[in-house]
């Protein structure tokens, strides 16, 4: 039964942080339309933004290294829509075009990290130390905190989404961009906009997680293809199906180490995926078409 | 109001629009009657900045809005409702009516137009908590007309309201479009067939491959008012 209690308890903080990398992927490819392969190497940048702010040279504490991470990580995903994404959208073929250029971007991003960086593997500490004993398990405090400011961060996306004026506006953009632009919604905006709402998410993700996973200029990519198994697993373009499915995945990925080992759990992953597939083709929660 | 002078429009190569003008001066109910595939849509998305017009000049209210983008007219009170309704499927009734209110303008009076909606349309405030994915197509047409009245508009461009309506919905769909010209709203209104709205509409136009052309309402030829 303890057993039990701490694989459910690993599972569910995983399952939060997740959700926040692949709700971030889901968003912007929902409203904005893009297949955002640098999505992991965003989520590095976090990482090292966090280790730039803390251990590295500043000395903040990592919540703060969060606060300020957030305005830098905003600026930096408009920046990027702006000036590599948009140029393209009048083209043919641009979602395709998208898809190598973001890639692209993945591996400047990459090789950027490195030079700036290092190729040796960056730690940061958390910011509390300690455990603390939920259901007769021990889990460390920092894990027990990590959940609940990932749940946090997808809640208030969620409320933004759901209930404000704006947040109408970008789902009105993922469902028909010709009927936002006719009730006066500026969908260029809202374009950069949730780029730079994803890249926010993805980043914080790296930053939470830098404490438990170290720092390295590849490291986004396991986190990524995850996300993007989520993703598709919950529906593309549907938020709280990527929120479904991080939890689901991230329970059966905890039981799947426990029993199986880690290597195990892509495959199993994967095969989930395709029996999800063939019953629902668009996901768990996909209703979203062109 | 408006005055649209030889505009030219494009779909990539392919020339829609031929020097197509028009006007409509405030307070008028005009009519564009046209058949399938003749322009007619690309003339009301031209106006109204869905699509670019690359030759000729659209001025509204006295001033030059040929380069405007749909928001920009939107700002301005000129607003389209689409054919195809255009709603958002995954929200609401009452979140498509409210995001009709987005811009600044529209959004200062929308409590006063989410009532005057519901009032013309009560079956929308039963149904308002209903996804629009689940509509019927007569419910359809109402939100997206009531989306474009949200907007709070001075000019209402309105494509084909009786596409997809059984006939007794068309008539009163029509019926209410009248009742909003009568209320001061200034309409341009596009439908394939002239019977349909003849007894409605104070102009009427013509629009065949591409030509806009004046028309009386009793002698337009008889091909283009019959052809479906």
């Amino acid at each position: 039964m303890q057993q039990f209690m701490e694989i459910l308890l690993g599972g569910l903080s995983q399952g939060a942080v997740y959700c926040v990398i692949a709700v971030g992927l889901s968003l912007v490819y929902g409203a904005a339309r893009i297949l955002n392969f640098a999505h992991g190497s965003l989520y590095t940048i976090g990482g090292y933004i966090a280790w730039t702010m803390t251990s590295g040279y500043l000395g903040l504490p990592i919540w703060a290294a969060m606060l300020v991470a957030i305005p830098i990580l905003f600026v930096l995903g408009v920046g990027l829509e702006r000036m590599i994404i948009r140029p393209m959208r009048a083209r043919e073929n641009w979602k395709i075009n998208t898809i190598m250029v973001t890639l692209g971007l993945a591996f400047a991003l990459d090789n950027l990290s490195q030079i700036v960086f290092g190729p040796s593997a960056k730690t940061v500490a958390p910011f509390v130390d300690g455990t603390i004993e939920l259901f007769g398990v021990t889990i460390s405090l920092y894990k027990f905190w990590m959940f609940w400011i990932a749940l946090a961060l997808v809640a208030v996306l969620e409320f933004f989404l759901s209930a404000t004026r704006f947040g109408h506006a970008v789902r009105a953009v993922s469902q028909d961009i010709q009927g936002a632009n006719q009730v006066g919604i500026e969908v260029n905006h809202v374009f950069a906009f949730t780029f730079g709402l994803s890249v926010v998410l993805t980043g914080l993700a790296g930053i939470l997680l830098a404490p438990v996973f170290l720092v390295s200029p590849l490291g986004g990519w396991a986190p990524f293809l995850k996300a993007f198994v989520i993703v598709v697993f919950g529906g593309l373009g549907s938020t709280r199906g990527a929120f479904v499915a991080a939890f689901v995945l991230g329970l059966m990925e905890s039981f799947i180490v426990f029993y199986l080992g880690a290597p195990w759990t892509m495959p199993i992953w994967l095969l989930m995926l395709l029996c999800v597939l063939m019953v629902r083709p668009k996901g768990l929660f996909g209703v979203w078409e062109n | 109001m408006l005055e649209v002078k030889n505009i030219n429009a494009f779909y990539g190569d392919f020339h829609v629009l031929h020097d197509a003008s028009l006007t409509v001066s405030k307070g008028e109910l005009v009519g564009v009657v046209g058949a399938n595939g003749h322009g007619k849509s690309t003339l009301l998305k031209t106006i109204c900045g869905l699509m670019p017009a690359r030759y000729g000049a659209i001025s509204y209210q006295g001033q030059d809005v040929t380069r405007l983008k749909a928001p920009g007219l939107v700002g301005r009170g000129l607003v389209y409702v689409a054919e195809d309704r255009r709603l958002f499927p995954d929200m609401t009734v009452k979140e498509n009516l409210n995001l009709g209110a987005f811009q600044a303008r529209g959004w200062k009076h929308r409590a006063r137009n989410l009532e005057r909606v519901y009032h013309l349309y009560p079956r929308l405030k039963e149904r308002q908590s209903q996804l629009c994915r689940t509509l019927s197509g007569g419910e359809a047409q109402m939100v997206a007309l009531g989306r474009g009245l949200m907007s709070e508009p001075d000019f209402l461009a309105i494509d084909e309201p009786s596409l997809g309506l059984a006939p007794n919905l068309t008539a009163t769909m029509l019926k209410t479009v009248k009742e909003l010209n009568d209320d001061g709203l200034t309409i341009l209104l596009v439908e394939q067939s002239l019977s349909l709205i003849t007894e409605f509409v104070d102009r009427i136009y013509t629009i065949e491959e591409g030509v806009v052309r004046v028309a009386s309402k009793d002698a337009v030829p008889e091909p283009l008012a019959q052809e479906r």
